[in-house]
């Protein structure tokens, strides 16, 4: 009984905490979909050109935004 | 056989003559005001991706800029104004390790957790650190002054949310000085460049700008082919 006990009671805190890491990822999809945006607005008013500053700044920004959604499905398929 | 028609000697010449390049040195002479010469140097310097001073640049453009309007003078932050956030940041990257090979040291188990939840987390973290190194270095990258022989522009990127452009004409421009404070700024020769315009109380300030007695000298030298009273 105890043991059963104790099984439900681990479950549900692992339940908890997955949800909660979940939320935190999602919050950091926001965030980072919020700096990409900033990123394409600044490049319309400077656009620095040289070594494709401008351009690969945005690609990064863009790689992070798609690491955050992989990082959120990636939490809901393996924990 | 005979030749039909066959030129004479100093037209072949003339007709071989390479026509000059647009920014062959005499029409740089022409497009770069004579009182800049001094200030500004003969050769253009391509704006890279960690450039935090070029005169006379090229490979940079901005909103509203006009087509007879050049960039005289392109200024972010001195690159040792990012020395904080990046050693931040690299500390920040071993603070796992370091956790995890105390919680060895110490045989403190956290059995509650499976392996991917942690992997998880610590994915997470490191996914906050290098969040935090980007936006810093767009702060930093976004922080831009333009000087043309026009205007002055300075677009601040203080936070994520929010950016400011500014901008005045030459004209408007009474006053340029600069301030070098603490051991640092002399060192590495960068300091606050203050730009007094005509309005009592506005001013433009290019924070920890690169060599800023040539910004300072150069902005002078610009008010004064405006036809002002420069300093």
């Amino acid at each position: 009984m105890n043991d059963a006990l104790f099984f439900i009671q681990a479950n549900s805190l692992m339940l908890l905490f997955k949800v909660l890491i979940l939320i935190l990822f999602f919050v950091y999809i926001i965030y980072t979909f919020i700096i990409l945006n900033r990123v394409r607005a600044l490049n319309r008013t400077i656009q620095v050109t040289g070594a494709h500053a401008s351009v690969t700044l945005q690609t990064i920004t863009w790689i992070f935004f798609l690491l955050a959604v992989s990082l959120f499905i990636a939490t809901i398929v393996i924990v | 056989m005979p030749d039909i028609f066959t030129l004479p000697n100093d037209q072949q010449e003339t007709k071989l003559a390479v026509a000059p390049h647009p920014l062959s040195e005499k029409n740089l002479s022409v497009t770069k005001p004579s009182a800049l010469s001094s200030s500004l140097p003969d050769h253009s310097d391509s704006v890279g991706l960690f450039s935090a001073y070029c005169a006379n640049p090229t490979g940079v453009r901005f909103i509203n800029q006009e087509d007879d309007e050049q960039v005289v003078l392109f200024l972010r932050r001195h690159f040792i104004t990012n020395i904080p956030w990046i050693g931040s940041a690299l500390f920040l990257l071993f603070v796992p390790p370091l956790f995890f090979w105390v919680l060895n040291a110490t045989s403190f188990t956290m059995f509650i957790f499976s392996h991917q939840f942690i992997l998880m987390v610590v994915a997470f973290y490191y996914a906050l650190v290098l969040n935090f190194a980007l936006i810093n270095f767009i702060s930093w990258f976004y922080n831009v002054g333009l000087v043309t022989q026009k205007r002055v522009i300075d677009l601040d990127s203080t936070n994520i949310l929010n950016h400011n452009l500014s901008e005045t004409n030459v004209a408007n421009i009474v006053d340029v000085s600069f301030t070098q404070r603490g051991f640092f700024q002399s060192f590495f020769n960068y300091g606050d460049v203050h730009i007094i315009l005509e309005n009592v109380g506005s001013q433009f300030v290019f924070n920890a700008a690169p060599k800023p007695d040539k910004v300072a000298d150069i902005i002078s030298d610009l008010k004064q082919l405006q036809g002002g009273s420069g300093t």
